[in-house]
């Protein structure tokens, strides 16, 4: 395998890659308009992927390769063990592992199964408990999908397939940190990630806006720091990271993956990539044409990093960034904000400042710093300007 | 305060907490910790890593 990553370029840490479209279910905040198209990967596309991987450089071995972007479990299993065997099959390909990002529906003794024998990692997509879960993620009929969500779930623990969950919290859930905390605690979920409602791709605008509900996410996030101190065996991404982020060393920074060219590959249905944000992948811009820069069949790495639009977006990311360094007390411990929130909110790259910002980094900074500050004795109040 | 004088103190107590915790790890003979950090996607759970 080719080491050459190219002027500039990250190496691939994550590698996500579109089975299918298709999702069978319908949440409310989805932000991908191709959810209804049931076309899927086909098993020459992920030859190309194995092949093209041959010459782009990987961050560490084994490459996490994540099955995302539509409900990955509405493909085969057969379809899966064929695919997973041509990574492992074809010369030159790094090691990969594999994991899914799913709605649990479809889960079954199987798919566990499946999952055991590959020791794919799976993370579950579940907001908490049933009133606030199903207020959101339901089906193409409008119905909760929280029964069978939990029965996915039962049979992972059953089977003692480790799993983790990301939750999407809503203006209605910020109110109930206890009632998410002992909904994970009850399920035996102790890897958690919190993500926001946020506007971007066809869901445009989201149910939280900083101007509204930063006190209230802030208060959320605060009262979960606490219940995990009590209860530190549940893991969550938000806090957890935050606080080797503000334990670095002082002149450590954050690289963020979503704005690093190279550190993201984002491959379609169709064996289009982009790197960045796998958001942006196949949006049509003014300024930035159609986010495929390449497509596995045809094109060579090099072939990639060369993209006329690739350069032109990469540029203003870069600039975007640099925005950000200028102006951002926060930037040590964010890296940069995510491309694709600067260009659903400012309609450019060249920008700084996101709602996701405010939430995800600026607020649970506040709530992580405080709280260390607490617990060594640095006070805020006497930290001279 | 100015907005200018909060993000200073802002920065500045990231700066002062990360002082505070490389002078603690160097008191107890710890290793420090790592000054490359990487922030993934937030759509997978794991992706927060140390290199």
């Amino acid at each position: 395998m080719s080491e050459c990553v190219g002027e500039g370029f990250d190496p691939v840490h994550l590698l996500i890659i579109q089975a299918t479209p298709f999702c069978n279910i319908d949440c409310s905040y989805c932000y991908l308009s191709t959810r209804s198209e049931t076309k899927r990967i086909t098993l020459d596309t992920v030859e190309a992927i194995a092949k093209f991987l041959r010459d782009a450089p990987v961050s560490k071995r084994p490459l996490t390769i994540c099955w995302h972007a539509g409900e990955p479990l509405t493909v085969p299993i057969s379809f899966y063990e064929r695919v997973f065997s041509c990574f492992a099959a074809t010369p030159g390909t790094p090691a990969v592992r594999h994991t899914f990002q799913t709605n649990a529906t479809l889960i079954n003794e199987d798919w566990c199964d499946f999952f055991k024998r590959w020791s794919v990692h799976v993370g579950v997509s579940v907001d908490g408990p049933r009133a606030i879960h199903d207020a959101q993620r339901v089906d193409r009929s409008g119905r909760g999908t929280f029964d069978r969500v939990m029965r996915g779930i039962s049979r992972l623990r059953q089977h003692e397939v480790p799993f983790g969950v990301i939750s999407v919290l809503t203006k209605e859930s910020l109110n109930s940190p206890d009632a998410i905390w002992d909904f994970y605690r009850s399920n035996g979920i102790t890897r958690v990630a919190f993500n926001v409602d946020e506007g971007k791709g066809v869901h445009e605008a989201s149910s939280l806006m900083p101007s509204e509900h930063l006190a209230a996410f802030r208060k959320f996030m605060s009262r979960i720091a606490e219940l995990q101190e009590r209860d530190p065996i549940i893991e969550v991404r938000e806090l957890d990271s935050m606080r080797r982020h503000l334990t670095a060393p002082p002149t450590a920074e954050v690289r963020k993956t979503d704005n690093r060219p190279g550190a993201i590959l984002n491959i379609n249905v169709d064996g289009y990539l982009t790197t960045f944000s796998p958001e942006l992948l196949g949006q049509v811009h003014s300024r930035y044409g159609r986010f495929a820069w390449g497509n596995v069949h045809v094109d060579s790495w090099e072939q990639f990093t060369k993209n006329a639009q690739f350069q032109r977006a990469r540029a203003d990311i870069k600039a975007g960034v640099d925005l950000c360094r200028e102006s951002c007390p926060y930037f040590a411990v964010c890296g940069g904000g995510c491309p694709s929130n600067k260009l659903a909110e400012h309609d450019t790259f060249v920008a700084a400042e996101t709602a996701k910002c405010r939430f995800k980094i600026q607020a649970v900074a506040d709530v992580v710093l405080e709280r260390l500050e607490r617990e060594i004795g640095l006070s805020s109040a006497g930290v001279a300007n | 305060m100015t907005i200018q004088e909060q993000d200073k103190t802002t920065a500045t107590r990231i700066r002062q907490i990360r002082e505070a915790f490389t002078d603690a790890r160097n008191k107890a003979g710890l290793k420090d910790a790592p000054e490359e950090l990487l922030a993934g996607f937030d759509e997978t759970e794991f992706d927060e890593i140390i290199p």
